[in-house]
């Protein structure tokens, strides 16, 4: 089941709304050399799985995802731009229904990290969403 | 001198004569041995992103005192900042003996 959410997070952002047109993939083991993100890449990791009891006998799994935009920059002004097309991200995931499954939660991990940039201008911005079983 | 030191100065010696370049550390002019290191970072993400520094061995007799960020290296009219990859120390020895700096760069454009 996490794997066809996973798809299905990757469909849902793939759904561009036009100017902010995206391409995300799933990847179990994202791995990316420096020149790839030449390109931005966005990738739906699934990391984990929680359970909670919602009646004697009955539990409620709660599926995690990461979801990370990573991008090598061409100067600092590009970054406010980065940070609106993660925070984006999250707008189209919040509430999200994939089947019985609600997006309850998107938390931004980093937005992106100064030190990141510094180092070689790259820009990482990282959400997790929660999706719940109903 | 023991066994153990004398083959780090043979290696030494054999680096420098096989394969040292000419550079200037600060515009001094210096010898060193280009090589390069990958450098796997993940931060808060679960993948990871690969970096490859470009990396100049020196020799620590050539040199006053151990390199620091502040300096800049020059090779075939490029410039190279030293810089620190993923919180790990810019410049260190390259072996047991401290016979050897290596130092981690980026270019960083034309002279």
């Amino acid at each position: 089941m996490i794997t066809t959410i996973a798809d299905s997070i990757a469909t849902l952002l793939n759904e561009g709304t036009g100017e902010d047109e995206i391409v995300a993939v799933v990847d179990y083991v994202p791995d990316f050399n420096l020149r790839d993100l030449d390109e931005r890449q966005i990738v739906i990791v699934p990391t984990g799985c929680d359970w909670d009891n919602l009646t004697r006998g009955k539990v409620s799994r709660t599926y995690v995802f990461e979801i990370g935009v990573l991008q090598r920059l061409s100067g600092e002004d590009e970054i406010e731009d980065f940070c609106e097309s993660v925070i984006s991200i999250g707008d189209r995931l919040k509430n999200s229904m994939i089947g019985d499954y609600r997006c309850m939660s998107v938390e931004t991990i980093q937005l992106y990290n100064p030190s990141d940039y510094k180092q070689s201008k790259k820009a990482v911005g990282v959400l997790r969403a929660r999706y719940k079983g109903l | 001198m023991n066994y153990l030191q004398k083959s780090a100065e043979y290696i030494k010696k054999m680096r420098a004569k096989a394969t040292e370049v000419d550079i200037t550390l600060n515009d001094v002019d210096c010898k060193a041995t280009v090589g390069s290191t990958l450098f796997k970072s993940s931060g808060n993400f679960a993948g990871g992103i690969y970096e490859r520094s470009v990396d100049f061995l020196i020799a620590v007799d050539a040199l006053d005192a151990m390199p620091t960020t502040d300096d800049v290296i020059t090779w075939n009219d490029k410039n190279f900042a030293i810089v620190s990859y993923n919180g790990e120390p810019p410049v260190r020895y390259s072996d047991p003996l401290e016979t050897t700096y290596r130092i981690h760069c980026k270019e960083v454009g034309g002279e």
